[in-house]
């Protein structure tokens, strides 16, 4: 690894208001005044420090606010500050780290706050939430005709099952994998023990996809501060920096791809980060994964497509035990969207979070020797139709 | 005691319009398969789009023969939008003979046990659609029941 771009983003710091189900009256306003104002206290910063702010939300069909942005800094104290709200499904979050990252990098602000909510799950009946998202996809063709987020995931790992022989009981093992790692994470919606055996006898929602092969719908906000190093305050502990940055696509509609079974925006997006970062050889540079399990079989698709393993392999490898908590290369260790809950605007923000923290030694439950260099954060929108993957690296005081 | 929690019904009446697919869209519900072809690249694409998403080229009107080949298939319980309630329905993506893309579609209920690489046909749907989308309905060809 040797990224030698001197301006790329530190991360100061960064919250997360717990993401959950909430039906105790908040709004998302709360949650996400609360999230900010944690992130400037673990950045170190006051509000009169923040340059410009770039607000992630999916829809506002989920929030019943448009144009959110300028509310959004009216919570934070930061009324007046320029601001971009920045819209791409489940990959909104990673997206406006990407923005962030654009705007310090050409000069435009030097410290800027990123600021992701939804109200994805306390508010719509779980039928309309179906039918928005159903407009994820083409809404024309595909999302009016019936096609449901976890429908479209089916018919993709159903091939991806067929070509590599993969069975459900193979990828069952990712809901209990990251079920579990949420349990050591204070902002995670579903921590909990289950077994194999649990997700097999899980009620069936789309074949082969049952209830404990989903990701949750959840509501909640994330925060983070990112900063040209210029301007950083001297700090003595570690901090990670954004080493690389890629953002690729595919055809809105499943059917119009090539192959099916595959998530190529993943690869392009990712291909174009580990060169940004200098990174040859992931499999072996990168020490974390964040990714966006959607689904189950879906985390096996996105460690392919990060190159993290070998096409078709990925299964074997989990079974190894190479993705868990004490694997060589723990994925998803904040449990993911199936444990710790899927905000769409802000799940690429609360990976970079959770990512910095487990570079900078101050995860929950870390130990004090765990020192890692490098990890790999990614978020995508539809089926994988848009995506945006990060890169970030430790940097020691 | 302060009320933090209010229900609120919301209700939309959106005109909706078909733009330059709807001769797709209406040809559907008759079984009649009408696809696009790019003039540039001769790609067909069924659903079509109505310039080429690979080169922007404009694509042409053609009409397949409405049969073609499972590729992929999930069944759940679901609500088509705009239903009132759930129902198990069986979703395949289909490639058209004809066509270099995929469709996805239902399969009707004579078609719920079809796999990958089954043979299929476009039917005419009965009855009304909230949306012609929906008409996309394939039933096995007689010769693989």
């Amino acid at each position: 690894m040797s990224t030698t771009n001197v301006n790329m983003p530190l991360i100061l710091g960064g919250s997360v208001y717990p993401f959950n189900r909430y039906r105790d009256g908040s709004h998302w306003r709360d949650w996400v005044r609360q999230a900010g104002t944690d992130a400037l206290v673990d950045a170190g910063l006051e509000p009169r420090d923040i340059d410009a702010v770039i607000v992630a939300s999916e829809t506002d069909f989920l929030n019943l606010q448009v144009n959110p942005a300028p509310v959004v800094l009216g919570e934070l104290g930061l009324a007046g500050r320029p601001v971009v709200r920045v819209e791409g499904g489940g990959a909104s979050g990673g997206l406006a780290l990407r923005e962030a990252l654009a705007q310090i990098m050409a000069g435009l602000y030097r410290r800027i706050m990123v600021v992701g909510f939804d109200a994805a799950a306390g508010h719509l009946e779980a039928g309309d939430v179906q039918l928005v998202y159903g407009l994820s996809f083409d809404a024309e063709t595909d999302g009016m005709a019936g096609a449901t987020a976890v429908t479209l995931y089916a018919l993709s790992i159903n091939e991806y099952m067929g070509k590599y022989g993969v069975a459900p009981s193979q990828f069952a093992h990712v809901s209990v994998k990251n079920h579990g790692n949420a349990i050591g994470n204070p902002w995670a919606h579903k921590p909990m023990e289950i077994t194999v055996e649990d997700v097999l006898t899980s009620p069936m929602i789309a074949s082969p996809y049952r209830k404990l092969d989903c990701s949750l719908a959840s509501d909640g906000a994330a925060a983070v501060v990112l900063s040209h190093p210029d301007v950083a305050p001297s700090a003595e502990r570690p901090r990670s920096r954004i080493a690389g940055s890629g953002v690729s696509s595919d055809y809105a509609r499943l059917g119009d791809r090539a192959t099916r079974h595959e998530f190529r925006a993943k690869r392009e997006a990712a291909q174009a980060a580990y060169e940004m970062a200098g990174i040859d050889d992931p499999t072996h540079e990168i020490d974390f994964a964040e990714v966006y399990d959607a689904f189950t079989g879906a985390e096996l698709q996105s460690l392919e497509a990060l190159r993290l393993v070998a096409d078709g392999q990925a299964a074997a490898a989990l079974a190894d035990g190479i993705f868990d908590a004490d694997g060589s290369l723990p994925v998803n260790r904040s449990g993911g969207l199936i444990g710790q809950g899927g905000v769409p605007g802000a799940t690429g923000i609360a990976q970079a979070i959770s990512m910095d923290r487990l570079l900078t030694g101050r995860y929950p439950g870390q130990a004090p020797n765990e020192l890692h260099r490098c990890g790999v954060i990614d978020a995508h929108g539809g089926i994988c139709t848009l995506a945006a993957v990060h890169v970030l690296e430790r940097l020691d005081p | 005691m302060t009320e933090t929690r209010l229900p609120m019904e919301l209700s939309l009446r959106y005109d909706h319009s078909l733009g330059e697919l709807a001769p797709y869209f209406n040809a559907l519900g008759k079984g009649r398969a009408m696809a696009r072809r790019c003039v540039a690249c001769g790609r067909v694409w069924f659903p079509p789009h109505a310039s080429c998403p690979d080169d922007s080229q404009p694509c042409e009107w053609l009409e397949l023969d409405g049969t073609g080949t499972i590729v992929s298939v999930s069944k759940i319980r679901s609500r088509l939008p705009f239903a009132e309630t759930d129902q198990d329905h069986v979703f395949a993506l289909v490639n058209m003979d004809g066509a270099d893309n995929a469709a996805f579609a239902r399969l009707a209920t004579s078609a719920r046990n079809a796999s990958p690489r089954v043979r299929v046909r476009l039917v005419a749907s009965c009855g009304e659609k909230e949306h012609p989308a929906q008409s996309a309905v394939f039933e096995c060809l007689e010769e693989e029941i």
